[in-house]
């Protein structure tokens, strides 16, 4: 290797990813390919296994560049192409990659160049815990906090100056109204610069949605050619943003959906076409935003699901149903499957009740509707971002609670006489009309009465409004949003914890479900 | 080549190539040398227009948008370009890009994988 080069081997690594997940769409695209954009797939390929071979070469690395070449002459010979082994080289160049990053990020403990793309845990399938940041992305950044330090100086001196003066002196009201109206000018673009590195940071956490949907055709094709099927991938809205931090329970949701839609959806060949259906089966992502949240659907074109059917095997396995909404939630409880013993796909990982725990723990929900002959659709639900709110601190019973802010309309001071009881809930007159209240410390059962003043909170969410009342109001607050444990029960309308600064644990409201809660009642209490 | 502090352009589609450029090209004794990049033929063609005192460019031939024969035939046909020498690189089963390279008026050529003192032997020859 030329001199110097190992500081390129996170580099390389990082290169050769990204180029071999090209390879790899191309050549899962290749079936779905007009003439000439088949010959331009190709021509990309082959160009990016020549580049490949190359770079390996100049590393140093015999048997990446041997394997690259290998790959590009395949493809050059022409003729029908063996698909399914030059998906293998791409899996083997890929593991030859991982034992790189292993060896990378041991030469390189907490190292340079090579430690933001060989971290220790990059040497997974995929990994969804580091970001790269353009340095043109990053400097502005740094200057913004350059320009919070000197602010942040300025009004130490104002600080300083305030404190320095002589209150016996004629001028002083004048001096210290001076100081303090300069040390609230520094504060409010403290403020200022701080809101907009919040942004920008929030910003640095969004990855387009585009970067899972590789794995995913890659599953379909994997699964159709291992159940004999013929599938065909489509996206849409690849380019729709989502948090890094719920990618991987987005990667691991949609990876299961996506195998469940070939295996438990699609139909087998034959019998498509003996239902006058085309012989290849679809399934569809389609991403979009709405609102706060990001909808992934995945569907099938396939048989849908049988209620009936279901209905009756989930009663012969003594799941009860009554209880379920609509009978396709059994597919949702855990150790439930409809096949008399566990296949390939079925029998593999996690099932869809951990899915669905998991996508649930960082907010968000898994949906299903399925139409008799005509396919499924599932519906994934994540909220767009998570990790940092802002959020209203209020304390009921000494328990303090944060309020999403983006739920809150106001707060008002509730005095003794201003709630009144109707159809025995509690009720608050707000902007001429009627609040339905809902008494934190009656709600999470610190107090069997519901207090008679304190503070109302006006949530809104979905035009549907609810009072919160609470003792205190503590302030607006950062918090970053944790997941709750699963196994812990929680009433309902709680949306994860955080820990306060001095390490006490509280409880997130989620003012989504608090707007349907069943509001206190004096009968029951 | 004549200035004390050349200057050299790298045309490559890989950002990889060009950072081990940048330390070859450092580490190269005989006079300082200054790297430009340019991912393609088009971006190739606007650092000449910007550093028009470029006395070597460094050419890969396997190139998605505007490939480096393009690239080099522009070059050739330019006047106030066309003295610069071009120096192709390649693999070694590219021979027929070489071939053609060679008879659009390339310098020569360096085949891929090649060590700093292989490249630092060229720039002895191209320089003096």
């Amino acid at each position: 290797m030329m001199e110097g080069l190992e500081a390129l081997l996170g580099e390389f690594i990082l290169d050769a990813r990204e180029r071999m997940d090209r390879v790899e769409q191309n050549l899962l695209d290749l079936p779905t390919l007009s003439d000439v954009e088949r010959a331009d797939a190709l021509s990309g390929t082959k160009r990016e296994l020549h580049t490949l071979k190359g770079n390996a070469g100049m590393m140093g690395l015999a048997d990446l560049q041997a394997l690259a070449h290998r790959m590009e002459d395949d493809i050059a010979a022409g003729g029908e192409l063996d698909i399914g082994n030059l998906l293998a080289a791409v899996d083997a160049f890929r593991s030859q990659l991982r034992g790189l990053d292993e060896q990378a990020s041991v030469e390189t403990p907490g190292g340079d160049t090579t430690a933001d793309a060989a971290g220790p845990d990059d040497t997974g399938e995929q990994s969804f815990a580091s970001v790269r940041v353009p340095f043109a992305v990053l400097d502005p950044l740094i200057d913004l906090i350059g320009e919070m330090v000197i602010v942040r100086n300025r009004m130490s001196d104002s600080v300083e100056r305030g404190c320095s003066l002589d209150p016996t002196a004629t001028d002083f009201a004048a001096r210290s109204a001076e100081a303090w109206s300069a040390v609230q000018l520094a504060q409010d673009s403290l403020n200022d610069t701080l809101d907009v590195i919040r942004e920008r940071v929030m910003a640095l956490r969004m990855t387009p949605l585009s970067v899972l949907l590789g794995t995913l055709r890659r599953i379909v094709h994997d699964e159709a050619a291992g159940a004999q099927k013929r599938a065909a991938f489509e996206t849409d809205g690849g380019d729709t943003p989502l948090d890094k931090a719920l990618l991987e329970v987005a990667n691991e949701a949609l990876g299961h959906l996506v195998r469940n839609a070939v295996i438990h959806g699609l139909e087998d060949p034959s019998k498509r076409v003996a239902l006058g259906k085309p012989e290849t089966g679809t399934v569809r992502v389609r991403a979009s935003t709405k609102g706060d949240e990001v909808w992934i659907e995945v569907s099938d074109d396939g048989g849908g699901i049988d209620r009936d059917e279901l209905y009756r095997v989930a009663r012969s396995r003594g799941v009860v149903t009554d209880q379920l909404q609509d009978v396709t939630e059994v597919l949702f409880e855990s150790g439930f499957t409809t096949r008399e013993r566990a296949d390939m796909g079925s029998g593999r990982g996690v099932g869809l009740s951990a899915v669905r725990k998991a996508v649930q723990r960082q907010g968000g929900e898994i949906e299903i509707t399925t139409a008799l002959g005509r396919g499924t659709t599932f519906l994934l639900r994540l909220p767009i971002s998570v990790s940092i709110a802002r959020a209203l601190l209020v304390t009921a019973d000494d328990e303090v609670y944060a309020v999403p802010l983006t739920a809150v309309v106001e707060s008002r001071r509730m005095r003794l006489g201003d709630s009144h009881t109707v159809n025995q809930a509690g009720v608050f007159r707000w902007r001429d009309e009627l609040l339905t209240l809902l008494d934190l410390g009656w709600h999470f059962q610190t107090n069997c009465e519901a207090r008679p003043e304190g503070y109302v909170i006006v949530i809104e969410v979905g035009g549907k409004r609810r009072g919160l009342v609470a003792d205190h109001i503590l302030g607006v607050r950062e918090v970053v949003v944790k997941g709750l444990d699963p196994i812990v029960g929680h009433p309902p309308g709680v949306g994860g914890s955080t820990v306060l600064g001095d390490g006490r644990p509280i409880l997130i409201l989620d003012p989504k479900r608090l707007v349907e809660v069943k509001p206190f009642s004096r009968e029951a209490a | 080549m004549s200035a004390r502090r050349r200057k050299v352009l790298v045309v490559d589609d890989s950002q990889l190539i060009h950072k081990m450029y940048e330390l070859a090209l450092r580490a190269y004794q005989r006079c300082e040398l200054e790297s430009h990049f340019a991912s393609d033929g088009y971006e190739g063609l606007a650092q000449l227009s910007r550093h028009p005192d470029i006395g070597l460019i460094m050419l890969d031939v396997n190139m998605p948008t505007m490939s480096g024969l393009e690239f080099l035939t522009r070059v050739k046909a330019e006047p106030a370009l066309q003295e610069i020498p071009v120096v192709l690189q390649s693999t070694e089963d590219s021979e027929d890009d070489i071939r053609r390279g060679l008879e659009a008026g390339a310098w020569g050529y360096l085949t891929k994988p090649y060590t700093p003192q292989r490249l630092h032997a060229l720039l002895d020859e191209i320089i003096d």
